[in-house]
């Protein structure tokens, strides 16, 4: 089982969510959505290489479009391995979280 | 018709496909792209969405350049090794850029590491140096003997001053050996402050000072080994220092060489109240910082002092200031001059590993099968990158290894040329473990330069389009305007130093004794002194005249018994003896057009010419008579030799001609002298024979002092050196024998041959390095391009192209990075000659300037073509039949 960051987290949950159409522009528009945060194409292909490169998720390049200019997308998959990385992390944090959140706000509004 | 999808504004594209780059750029671009379609169809304007595609062009560029993780494996320096035996041209060029690279990088570094030393006592950065300045004439002023007295009372940031006088005396006259040692008359205190404890017996003691205590002496651990033979009795036991005897009280440990490289340390006896302000001898003087001080604080204290003593004593003190410093550890990494030269340094090690780079790059580009099949079987980017990486830090670090030990050697040669005299004993210029680590880490440095960079441009494109261009038979690589830049620079540089190193070397590698008079083999040379001050022990002031009387003496009894010695044929004194540096002075003749001539000149006693066997060509030698002449009215008579009356007096009869010397600070003019004489080349410039135009004065004994001696013995001079120090301390056993040799060795010793001799190998050394790099760049282009073109040098053959044509089409880029390159070169000689003038230094033989351009054009043009002629023929020996098979 293999440790992940914050941002790689956030890759997976949303390439988990967007299924087949899982690729740059939907994963950069997803987790801006969902979190706020503003991040860049270049920043989730270096994080979807080495998830990649750890089995995490499995890649496939599809056809080009006319708009991005004759490019293809590559769309991405979660695979078993990533789903059970994520599932021990997300465990492990809610874990340690377990009652913690009023106490969390309280602190953090005070 | 359908609209045409709206895109981003074309510069936006075209900045993004140049940032944005690694084997995810089209998925990126297109996602750019993409996303600022989105944008505008969601209502932003086009500004907006160009702002955000901006922002997201930047922020990708930026996180898909970070370096790869440089994967380094076993495997990878197995096949680095491998590479260095497979490829012995490229290794043997690589590895001499480098070891001639690395250590220019490290030099001001390494300086600032060795100068930065403190002094290896307890607390020793705590110890300073108090020097007084002439503000008015920038230069410092030693004779402080009655400030160093003020010093000591008044100064509070001090724990305790010393002080120390420079004394060189013969040790061990009584066993007929004495042979000059440098030592110190030095304070009790400042051993004190020191902190040093003896290695057996006691330090200086102030009651060892006062006038009509024992004569005792401190000796060095050197000294009680190497004379005393290391005597463990040695307390107690008397020793001859000079004329005195003194009792060895002490001996200081191994190291223990101060002020400078002192051996012997005598009590310091000068008393302050003696002397006037200003005057007495030349002391040096040390102190150690009170608690919480700091040096600042001290210098406050003293320029206080230095302003009130302006006032009452104006006339010695109205521009005098003193200052406290770090006797040793000044702070050099403190210096903006210190990063200046080390930027330049490294820059110069920089343009060597480029060098490397482009060698590493063209061998890249013919391995492109290799790298492909690699991709093809999972290597990543990192992997490929980490390989090379890998080979180019096995040739950085054989760089490095050859780098130091030239390094160690030159500074070892360094040391010998100044002088183990010359060095503070603290310092060492060799090789330590600090300079090994920096010698490494800048291999590093080196290996990333010269094979990181080229990797990630050879695989900046991804796998399929590695796999893509290798089945193409091309490698996709680029020679850039930098490596034709470098290239040109090289072959510029190498035309430069030939030429100037091509004008250096005759000089020096001329046969320093042609040309002279003597017979140089025959002559045992020499300095005698008779140090001021030296018969008593430690500093005691003598009458003056009574000092120089006994100079007199010493000189004209050594001479008698000399001459009376079997074998001597005769002994000449001087200020300067022939074949060692003149010094150069300016004189007018009278009645002359030219005006002035620089002539180099000699102070004589009148027996100079008759002891060296020089009868005049013309005229006569000096006599008694010219030396009353001096001793009364001044100098009248002179002699000069051949070169003078060619080149000053134009072959014009020389007796009786008159000429005065000129010094622009004169306000009077001198007084005329009559040449009285001519004789021959005795070596007066020993670089030139040809242009040693000179003069002779005379002197009387006893008016030099040190004075230079020649003993013209015959055969085997070397072996009367002891012969002559036994009879010199017989003489008076003050005086003092240093650096006997021959002749020869003298001419060899000369600072202006040493000096001329270390230009001429840094031009060589700078002229070689720029040929071999530039000869290797042109190597990797050409190589380079027959490898990329093969397949069109093949269908060319084919279809009947002539070799010429080849040639041309294939060499072309590298004859003309030649030609520019010389060209560059040419002009800037001539713009380094306007500068260095060497022709026309009287040291420099003179050389056509046509002829020497010309012989380093062709020795630049010649290494370049030669350096092509492999890639070139093998280009040749390309067989159409293969080539098209592989298409």
């Amino acid at each position: 089982m293999g440790y992940l960051g914050e941002f790689e987290q956030l890759i997976l949950f949303s390439v988990l969510d967007l299924g087949d159409d899982a690729y740059g522009v939907s994963i950069r528009e997803n987790i801006e959505e969902r979190t706020g945060r503003e991040v860049s194409s270049g920043a989730i292909y270096t994080a979807l290489g080495r998830l990649q490169g750890r089995g995490f998720v499995s890649s496939r390049v599809g056809e080009p479009t006319e708009g991005r200019v004759g490019r293809p997308r590559k769309f991405y998959r979660v695979e078993p391995a990533g789903a059970r990385a994520l599932r021990s992390t997300y465990e492990t944090v809610q874990a340690m979280a377990g009652g913690l959140l009023p106490k969390l706000i309280e602190l953090a509004e005070s | 018709m359908p609209r045409r999808p709206s895109r981003p504004p074309g510069i936006l594209r075209w900045l993004a496909a140049r940032l944005v780059r690694g084997a995810e750029a089209p998925y990126v671009l297109g996602d750019l792209d993409e996303a600022w379609g989105r944008d505008v169809g969601r209502g932003l304007t086009r500004f907006r969405a160009s702002r955000r595609y901006l922002r997201n062009t930047l922020a990708s560029a930026w996180s898909l350049a970070r370096p790869p993780r440089i994967g380094v494996s076993l495997l990878d320096l197995k096949l680095g090794l491998r590479m260095l035996r497979r490829q012995p041209a490229l290794t043997g060029v690589a590895v001499f850029a480098l070891s001639a690279g690395i250590p220019v990088g490290m030099i001001p570094i390494h300086l600032a590491q060795v100068f930065s030393a403190e002094l290896p006592f307890d607390e020793g950065d705590r110890i300073l140096r108090i020097q007084t300045v002439d503000l008015e004439r920038s230069r410092a002023m030693e004779r402080q003997l009655r400030d160093y007295r003020l010093w000591r009372e008044e100064l509070e940031s001090f724990v305790e001053l010393g002080a120390a006088s420079a004394e060189t005396r013969n040790i061990g006259a009584e066993e007929g050996r004495a042979s000059p040692v440098r030592g110190s008359a030095m304070t009790a205190s400042l051993f004190e402050l020191l902190r040093v404890a003896p290695h057996l017996g006691r330090p200086l003691h102030e009651a060892d000072e006062v006038p009509g205590a024992p004569d005792v002496v401190v000796i060095s651990h050197d000294l009680w080994t190497s004379r005393l033979a290391g005597a463990p009795d040695v307390i107690g036991r008397r020793i001859l220092v000079g004329s005195v005897r003194h009792e060895v009280v002490g001996v200081m440990p191994e190291g223990f060489l101060f002020p400078h490289r002192d051996h012997f340390w005598i009590p310091f006896r000068a008393d302050p109240l003696r002397h006037d302000w200003g005057s007495g001898p030349w002391v040096g003087v040390y102190g150690r910082l009170a608690e919480g001080v700091t040096i600042a604080q001290a210098n406050v204290e003293l320029n206080a002092i230095s302003l009130r003593l302006a006032t009452e004593q104006p006339v010695t003190h109205g521009s005098l200031s003193a200052r406290a410093s770090l006797v040793a550890g000044s702070d050099v990494l403190a210096s903006p001059m210190f990063w200046v030269l080390q930027s330049l340094a490294l820059l110069l090690l920089v343009i060597a590993c480029g060098n490397v780079g482009i060698l590493i790059l063209a061998r890249t580009a013919t391995r492109r099968g290799e790298i492909a099949v690699r991709t093809a079987l999972g290597a990543n980017r990192a992997r490929i990158v980490g390989q090379l990486f890998t080979e180019a830090l096995v040739l950085a670090v054989l760089g490095a290894g050859f780098g130091l030990m030239t390094g160690d050697f030159v500074a070892t040669r360094i040391e010998a040329a100044l002088g183990p005299q010359d060095m503070p004993f603290w310092l060492d210029l060799g090789v330590t473990w600090h300079t090994a680590l920096t010698a490494l880490g800048l291999a590093t440095l080196s290996a990333g330069v010269a094979g990181v960079l080229p990797a990630l441009k050879a695989t900046s494109r991804g796998v399929q389009g590695s796999l893509q261009r290798a089945s193409a038979g091309v490698s996709g690589i680029r020679f850039g305007g930098l490596a034709t830049l470098l290239i040109v620079a090289e072959v510029a540089l190498a035309t430069t130093f030939l030429a100037i190193g091509g004008q250096i070397i005759p000089s020096v590698l001329q046969d320093p004794e042609d040309g002279m008079a003597i017979a140089p083999d025959e002559y045992l040379t020499a300095t005698l002194q008779l140090p001021f001050g030296a018969s008593g022990s430690a500093v005691v002031e003598e009458d003056t005249t009574a000092y120089r009387t006994r100079v007199r003496t010493a000189q004209g009894e050594l001479l008698r018994r000399l001459s009376d010695e079997s074998g001597v044929r005769g002994v000449a004194l001087g200020s300067r003896l022939p074949g060692e540096d003149h010094t150069s002075t300016v004189v007018e003749v009278e009645g002359a057009d030219e005006g002035s001539f620089e002539v180099r000149i000699a102070s004589v006693h009148i027996d100079f010419f008759r002891a060296l066997g020089q009868a005049p060509v013309w005229g006569r030698g000096f006599n008694r008579a010219d030396v009353v002449a001096l001793q009364g009215d001044g100098r009248t008579a002179v002699v000069v030799n051949e070169s003078f009356v060619e080149d000053a007096l134009r072959g014009r009869d020389p007796v009786g001609q008159r000429v005065r010397l000129w010094v622009p600070e004169d306000e009077e003019p001198r007084p005329w002298l009559e040449i009285v004489g001519v004789v021959g080349h005795l070596g007066m410039n020993e670089m030139n024979p040809d242009r040693d135009a000179g003069l002779y004065l005379p002197v009387a004994l006893g008016e030099l002092n040190p004075v230079r001696l020649a003993v013209h013995l015959g055969t085997d001079p070397v072996s009367f050196i002891p012969e002559l120090r036994r009879i010199t301390a017989s003489v008076d056993a003050d005086a003092i024998i240093e650096d006997p040799m021959t002749v020869p060795d003298l001419v060899r010793a000369s600072d202006v041959r040493v000096g001329w001799f270390w230009s001429g190998v840094l031009a060589t050394v700078i002229a070689a390095v720029a040929v071999v790099l530039s000869a290797a760049g042109l190597f990797a282009l050409v190589s380079f391009t027959v490898s990329e073109r093969r397949r069109e040098i093949g269908i060319r053959t084919a279809l009947g192209a002539q070799v010429q044509s080849i040639v041309t089409a294939i060499g072309r880029r590298a004859f003309v990075q030649l030609t520019i390159g010389v060209i560059a070169g040419l002009l800037l000689r001539g713009v380094l000659d306007l500068e260095l003038s060497l022709a026309d230094d009287p040291a420099i033989h003179e050389i056509g300037q046509v002829t020497l351009l010309a012989v380093a054009s062709l020795a630049t043009i010649g290494t370049g073509l030669i350096a092509c002629l492999p890639p070139l023929l093998r280009a040749l020996r390309i067989r159409p039949i293969e080539v098209l098979k592989e298409v």
